[in-house]
């Protein structure tokens, strides 16, 4: 277990150096920083002074390594938009974001995990019909799309809910909803071919036989067993939200991390964009970890295997 | 020589035609593509029904999914020649601006006044007065193009490094796989709209930044197949007998890839759409006034109050498109590879 979890993380730090790397040619080719931060009208003078002054004027590998060193150390650079060093701003973000990306894990666990039991227990009725059709549509709804139209019909037309802000439990529905309904349809159908396999095996059989109560058989025995394949997309989901639901965040002006980094992107704030690919990839590498880790204390058979 | 040539030359020389088609789309302008199209599109079924044999080829194509598959055909056939279908998307008509779909119109009068009437403008007007079908049409050439461009890309570079790190291994495999990894642990919305702004907004962005999403997800999968291939008897039997590895690559991996290659293609279709009309969304797709789904629903956001058939339409038949892809590629995905309902999961 501590090998395997050592080995994931030394394989995590190079896809990271490899991610900085990407990321770093990438924000290096959107143009010059120094023409962005200057006034349109600045001297020839001032814009060589500002390059030096950024480090511009280094070769390209030298200027990768200041970045990763520094990076190492906790420091990401100053915004060139915001002049405010870039963790502070990402932290400001962050909480908003985890709280949408609770509301929307929070969404995607009360829809599926019922509705891929029920429809696992109920297969070819009426309502796996029903349940197999929002799958479908789910999967293939454009979230942009999907938030307009919700914001429409339920703050505009019915004024249940507010379209923008965040003060107020209700107004996390419509995002967390948008965010959540891609997801949900894609766990529920997971979920539902991992009830079917696991409700048709000999040890179901065996605990009804022995006149467990169906409910029993159902959520302590047959969802703990198809529980890992929807689990792994669980953590991902998780790690993709976390990074910045950029889509969904726009839409609904919720000032997360998506936002930031679709800002910075706009703005070509370089520093920014750098700072967000790697938090995320270190999230996503964490994540998947963490998923590895549950496996194994969800299914014993892993962990005593590795 | 006929053998070979029906084999291996027609679906080699009907991928060039595919690019030369889609090539003259973007540089030459859609207009000129409407007959090469239509032509490629009979080649393509007259040599799959030569291929299969006429009575499979019915047999397996009765038993396709009948809606998405007739949605599917009718938007390419629209997207191919949405010009011989409609007018211009870029004719404005001011006084006539904003006006509500006329099929609504129409269905209104008949149920007030019990006077059938066919009104102009079926799915309305935009703030130019330009026709929202007309554009919804035109804009179903530039999904389709993008989609074809893209997927070729990131199939082209999937396949490749998925074949030769799977079939290789050693150091060039790791390296593949790391890179693969840094690949996909950048959100791909993200990475899509960092590579639009950085090599500037055009028609070529767009297919390089979703090709550049879509190859990691066919590296991987593709990689795992050829592993498994490769240690089949025959594959072994064939390196004693003397073949070079790029024979045995060309023969005997390929050939056993190319079920599961198809079904991912086909499942990454509906992706495609969808990044091509969130990059237009987000203002990152091909530039405007080329009409596109995700610029048009981005243009309908500002009237979405007073003018709700603007974005609505556009999204539906994203959605529409979408699914019935997903549940085409769903189909294909049974008949061709069995396994992968398990596989995917």
């Amino acid at each position: 277990m501590q090998r395997l979890i050592l080995m994931r993380l030394f394989y995590g730090v190079i896809t990271l150096v490899i991610v900085s790397m990407i990321v770093f040619i990438l924000s290096r080719l959107t143009g010059d920083p120094a023409a962005l931060m200057l006034p349109l009208d600045a001297t020839e003078e001032a814009r060589i002074n500002m390059t030096h002054v950024l480090g511009l004027d280094k070769p390209l590998y030298e200027q990768y390594w200041i970045f990763l060193s520094s990076a190492v150390r906790g420091d990401l650079g100053k915004s060139i938009r915001f002049r405010e060093q870039v963790g502070t701003l990402y932290m400001q973000r962050l909480p908003n974001t985890l709280k949408l990306a609770g509301a929307a894990v929070f969404f995607v666990l009360i829809v599926s995990i019922p509705l891929g039991c029920f429809t696992a227990l109920k297969k070819d009725s009426f309502a796996d019909y029903g349940s197999r059709g929002f799958v479908s549509v789910g999967l293939a709804m454009p979230s942009f799309w999907f938030g307009l139209v919700l914001m429409q019909v339920f703050a505009v037309w019915l004024r249940w809910v507010d379209a923008a802000g965040m003060s107020t439990p209700k107004h996390y529905i419509l995002p967390a909803v948008t965010l959540g309904l891609g997801m949900a349809a894609g766990m529920t159908r997971i979920l539902r071919s991992g009830m079917i396999d696991v409700l048709d095996s000999e040890f179901i059989k065996m605990l009804r036989i022995k006149g467990l109560p169906e409910r029993k058989v159902t959520f302590r025995h047959a969802l703990r067993n198809a529980f890992i394949p929807p689990l792994t997309i669980l953590g991902q989901y998780t790690a993709i939200i976390l990074g910045g639901a950029v889509v969904v965040e726009v839409i609904f002006t919720w000032p997360g991390v998506g936002r930031l980094s679709y800002e910075a992107i706009m703005s070509r704030d370089f520093p920014v964009i750098q700072a967000v690919v790697l938090i995320n990839g270190a999230i996503l590498l964490f994540a998947n970890l963490l998923v590895d880790i549950l496996y194994a204390y969800i299914d014993p058979r892993i962990r005593s295997s590795v | 020589m006929v053998r070979f040539f029906v084999s291996r030359g027609v679906p080699i020389g009907l991928a060039f035609v595919l690019a030369v088609i889609v090539y003259r789309a973007i540089r030459v302008g859609f207009d000129s593509i409407g007959l090469p199209a239509v032509g490629w599109l009979i080649v393509l079924i007259v040599y799959l029904v030569g291929r299969v044999g006429f009575g499979n080829f019915f047999r397996v194509v009765k038993r396709a999914p009948k809606l998405p598959t007739l949605i599917i055909v009718a938007f390419i056939l629209t997207a191919i020649l949405a010009d011989k279908i409609t007018g211009s998307p870029y004719d404005q008509n001011i006084p006539n601006r904003l006006q509500p779909p006329g099929l609504m119109e129409t269905l209104k009068t008949a149920v007030r006044e019990q006077r059938f009437e066919l009104n102009e403008n079926w799915l309305g007007t935009d703030a130019l007065g330009r026709d929202v079908l007309t554009r919804l049409v035109h804009g179903a050439r530039v999904t389709l193009t993008v989609t074809i461009a893209a997927i070729m890309l990131g199939q082209g570079i999937g396949l490749t490094l998925g074949i030769t790190s799977g079939y290789f291994g050693g150091w060039y495999d790791k390296v593949v796989m790391r890179i693969v990894d840094g690949a996909m642990s950048i959100p791909g919305i993200f990475l899509a709209l960092l590579l639009a702004v950085v090599l500037g907004p055009s028609f070529q962005t767009v297919i390089i930044a979703i090709g550049l999403l879509l190859w990691s997800r066919f590296v991987r999968t593709l990689r795992a197949e050829t592993m498994k291939v490769k240690e089949a008897e025959f594959v072994k039997l064939a390196r004693v007998a003397g073949c070079s590895n790029w024979w045995i690559i060309r023969r005997h991996i390929f050939p056993n890839l190319v079920n599961l290659w198809a079904v991912l293609v086909s499942l990454e279709v509906g992706v495609t759409v969808i990044v091509e009309a969130t990059l237009g969304f987000l203002g990152a797709g091909v530039p405007p006034p080329t009409p596109s789904w995700g610029s048009l629903i981005s243009d309908g956001r500002q009237y979405v109050t007073s003018a709700w058939w603007l974005s609505f339409f556009p999204g539906m038949a994203i959605l529409l498109v979408v699914l019935s892809v997903n549940l085409f590629g769903d189909w294909l995905r049974d008949v061709l590879d069995p396994q992968m309902r398990q596989r995917a999961t």
